[in-house]
């Protein structure tokens, strides 16, 4: 016992001695900590200043090349930073690979954008930097065109008015920073909090809480009448209570138990909720004792979930979900009663525009459509949508009016891949902006997408289409020189190369190799370790120019050993030395065997690298970047 | 006592904290994350004059922090099975960064707060007052997560490494130790 102790000891040091870190990168984090913090508490309770971008026009100018205004600690003794130098002798060690850690671009180049002229926006200020993926996409702001990106799978549990809370539900506040979890009872109770208005939840017995004063309950109001706000209050150890505002709740939620619930704001709160699988039951929070009833929507069922709800003028806007993906979406009355328009599944995740005009939503197909709500009935008749884009999307989100929309295309499971585009802008063809292999900027605290100053351009046009599934693309985005692998399905049999090409783009290049009609084959991208490939029959050497060798594998194509493979196919008879791009020098084909084809891409240095597998007709593409 | 600067505070405390950090989460980035997360929270309240000796609520605070990416990373993990209905939702090994020491790996994948007493006692070298402290819970919840962990940590060791029982296992520790 006590020599596994010991020797746990020992490797625990032994682990975190080799970890070092760098005392100014930290005060500099810290410090865009704490400017976040205050900002999002001086944003509370007014309505959030507003980021991001949106395609179509102008950037603002002004706006980008201003210097990120950090906000600096306020020490009281001294404000000055620690050097590296005094606090840590240097230390080879020390700078251990800062790739690593430290591999995204600094605040300084990021800035948020739009070109909506009348939205205010404030000065660039030091910006957190987060690659997580995105998981919910919303916009719309009164305020004008916005895009609102959410980091987290589950945005805060909404404690809802008079629903029933399933016991030991956690109320959970996945993107303010002070954390509650705890049991809360049943029902909030109807209080004021100065006063205003507000429903009590308390949280008993918290299990956990990261508001470390805290002592005994903790309680959270819910302020409906003040802008859906979320105020936190605790008693410290000498009894002392205070409050802070946590949140204004901007979008709807689910829970992580699957209830969803939604409120909506406008003259009347509205609550809908998906009881005991009864869908568009609502109520109010101002009545909670006599809960409007709303006939379930034609076409929902036992298995749908309210997913959504807003209110926009006198109507609710409702969108639900069902077993199989079509989602019933419908408006209403905010009086309650029969919807008074719906339709019985418009595809999977639809989307409001803020004021209810238009509807995006993912098709059957994965094409993304986009359309007035008149309209939706006749897209669904066959009548072109406003927009129709092939693209997996895996969130989306449409500004006010349905002039914009964003995409979270979500390749690859962990980086946030968004393409930002003008609805219009994509209807005329005209260029939308593509965030592709930018890695775009998830804000941790205000929830705002960061782009760079120079956000690549590409044409809607130019991207593959149809593309197929999300879940068939292994992509890592450009911004990664990861190798890339693909497992060919079992029992494949093997496919036919018919052409390869080389394409110059903006910001990238892109290898195309096109297969004849068969199942799906393997692929493998990596960047070769050193020296040249080699013929994997022959073992001969095959010559590569550029400073780094990208080798693609195929498995389970041939291209000229045909016949043994595949019978009755033609060979691959085009080029086997093709002539590069930009990044790319050359494309060479290295060889093959057992149905197993290697091409070597020349780059000019180990530039990232996309690869995504495409049908119609077949294509494995790999994108490599400028 | 009171530091007389937060930037010392910083300056004293940002190893120790990354390091603990690094252990709690098994990976760099993450606990550069959370360390930075938790020296602003403990700014906060430091510059409030509401904490003299930082220590405790730093300890806490990472803990806490270290918490919260995991829930948050176990959500986002749901949702995207749920969404696509595959595995990439599933913890990948090479997401290791940190554990490139065994012990450490299989660290990562005990219950958060297992770990985290087994950091806070071995590395940290903590009574177990402070770790009920830091931990939020009873000194006698935190023996047993302690003897709760050694033994996980000693049956996923075994398990590791192919060996049949414990005696092999601490002998194996040991030689891996000695390496």
């Amino acid at each position: 016992m006590t020599l596994d102790e010991q020797r746990l000891r020992q490797r625990l040091h032994g682990a975190a001695s080799q970890v070092r870190g760098d005392p100014e990168a930290t005060w500099a984090r810290v410090s865009r900590r704490v400017a976040q913090r205050r900002r999002r508490r001086a944003a509370a309770g007014t309505t959030a200043a507003l980021a991001v971008l949106i395609g179509g026009a102008a950037l603002v100018p002004g706006l980008v090349g201003q210097p990120a205004d950090e906000v600096v600690l306020h020490d009281p003794v001294a404000d000055e930073p620690p050097t590296a130098a005094e606090a840590e002798p240097p230390d080879d060690a020390a700078d251990a690979d800062p790739a690593e850690t430290d591999d995204q671009p600094t605040d300084a180049g990021w800035q948020r954008v739009t070109v909506a002229a009348d939205v205010t926006l404030e000065a660039p200020e030091a910006w957190e930097v987060h690659d997580a993926p995105t998981t919910q996409l919303a916009a719309g702001f009164p305020a004008g065109p916005a895009v609102l990106v959410d980091r987290q799978a589950a945005p805060l549990g909404r404690p809802g008015a008079d629903a029933d809370w399933p016991e030991g539900v956690a109320v959970t506040s996945a993107t303010a920073v002070p954390e509650v979890v705890g049991e809360v009872a049943a029902k909030g109770e109807a209080t004021t909090l100065g006063d205003v208005p507000a429903r009590r939840l308390r949280v008993a017995a918290p299990m956990i809480t990261d508001v470390p004063d805290a002592q005994g309950p903790i309680d959270l109001y819910v302020l409906p009448g003040v802008g859906e706000g979320l105020v936190l209050e605790v008693a410290d150890a000498e009894g002392a209570r205070s409050q802070e505002v946590l949140e204004r709740f901007e979008a709807d939620a689910v829970d992580e138990e699957g209830l969803a619930l939604g409120v909506v704001e406008g003259d009347e709160q509205v609550l809908a909720v998906d009881a005991d699988g009864e869908v568009g039951a609502w109520t109010t929070l101002q009545d909670p004792d006599q809960p409007l009833a709303l006939a379930p929507a034609p076409g929902s069922d036992a298995d749908s979930a309210v997913a959504a709800v807003r209110t926009v003028g006198d109507d609710v806007l409702v969108l639900a979900g069902d077993a199989e993906g079509a989602e019933p979406v419908w408006r209403a009355p905010l009086a309650g009663g029969e919807p008074v328009d719906w339709h019985d599944g418009v595809g999977r995740t639809p989307v409001w525009s803020p004021q209810g005009t238009h509807l995006a939503w993912l098709a059957d197909d994965d094409r993304l459509r986009v359309t007035g709500w008149e309209d939706v009935g006749a897209v669904r008749a066959g009548a072109e949508p406003v927009l129709d884009h092939a693209l997996p999307v895996a969130g989306l989100g449409l500004d006010d009016g349905g002039d914009a929309v964003a995409l979270d295309r979500w390749v690859a499971s962990e980086r946030p891949d968004l393409l930002v585009a003008s609805v219009e802008g994509a209807r005329d063809g005209a260029p939308a902006r593509d965030y592709r292999g930018l890695r775009a900027q998830v804000d941790a605290g205000e929830d705002a997408l960061m782009v760079p100053p120079e956000p690549a351009f590409d044409d809607f046009g130019d991207l593959p289409a149809p593309a197929v599934p999300a879940e068939e693309v292994s992509a890592s985005l450009l911004g990664d020189t990861e190798p890339v692998t693909l497992e060919p399905p079992e029992n494949q049999s093997p496919t036919v190369l018919q052409a390869v090409r080389v394409g110059h783009h903006e910001t990238f290049d892109r290898v195309v190799w096109e297969l004849a009609e068969g199942d799906r084959p393997g692929v493998d991208v990596a960047y070769l370790d050193q020296g040249a490939p080699t013929d994997p029959l022959s073992g001969a050497q095959v010559d590569v120019d550029g400073e780094a060798v990208l080798l693609v594998t195929l498995d389970r194509a041939v291209d000229e050993a045909v016949e043994r493979h595949v019978p009755h196919a033609e060979p691959y008879e085009g080029p086997t030395r093709l002539e590069g791009a930009e990044a790319v020098t050359e494309v060479v084909r290295v060889g093959e065997a057992d149905a197993s084809v290697t091409w070597a891409i020349g780059v000019t240095g180990e530039q990232p690298f996309d690869v995504q597998l495409l049908e119609e007709p077949r294509r494995v593409v790999v994108d490599v970047a400028h | 006592m009171r530091t007389e600067s937060f930037a010392a505070v910083v300056d004293a405390e940002h190893e120790r904290t990354l390091r603990l950090a690094c252990l709690l989460a098994g990976d760099r980035d993450l606990a550069e994350d959370a360390t930075a997360e938790a020296f602003a929270r403990t700014y906060e309240q430091w510059v409030a004059g509401r904490i003299t000796d930082v220590g405790p609520y730093l300890r806490r605070a990472v803990v806490n922090q270290v918490k919260n990416q995991r829930r948050s990373l176990a959500r986002l993990r749901q949702f995207e099975a749920r969404q696509f209905g595959d595995g990439r939702g599933a913890r990948r090994d090479d997401e290791q960064v940190v554990a490139a020491d065994t012990v450490v790996a299989l660290l990562a994948r005990l219950p958060h707060r297992q770990r985290a007493a087994l950091v806070l006692r071995y590395y940290d070298d903590q009574s177990e007052a402070a770790i009920a402290e830091a931990l939020g819970c009873r000194r006698g919840t935190v023996k047993s997560l302690l003897s709760r962990g050694l033994a996980t940590l000693r049956a996923e060791a075994a398990r590791a490494e192919g060996l049949p029982d414990r005696e092999e296992v601490a002998s194996s520790l040991a030689l891996e130790g000695a390496r």
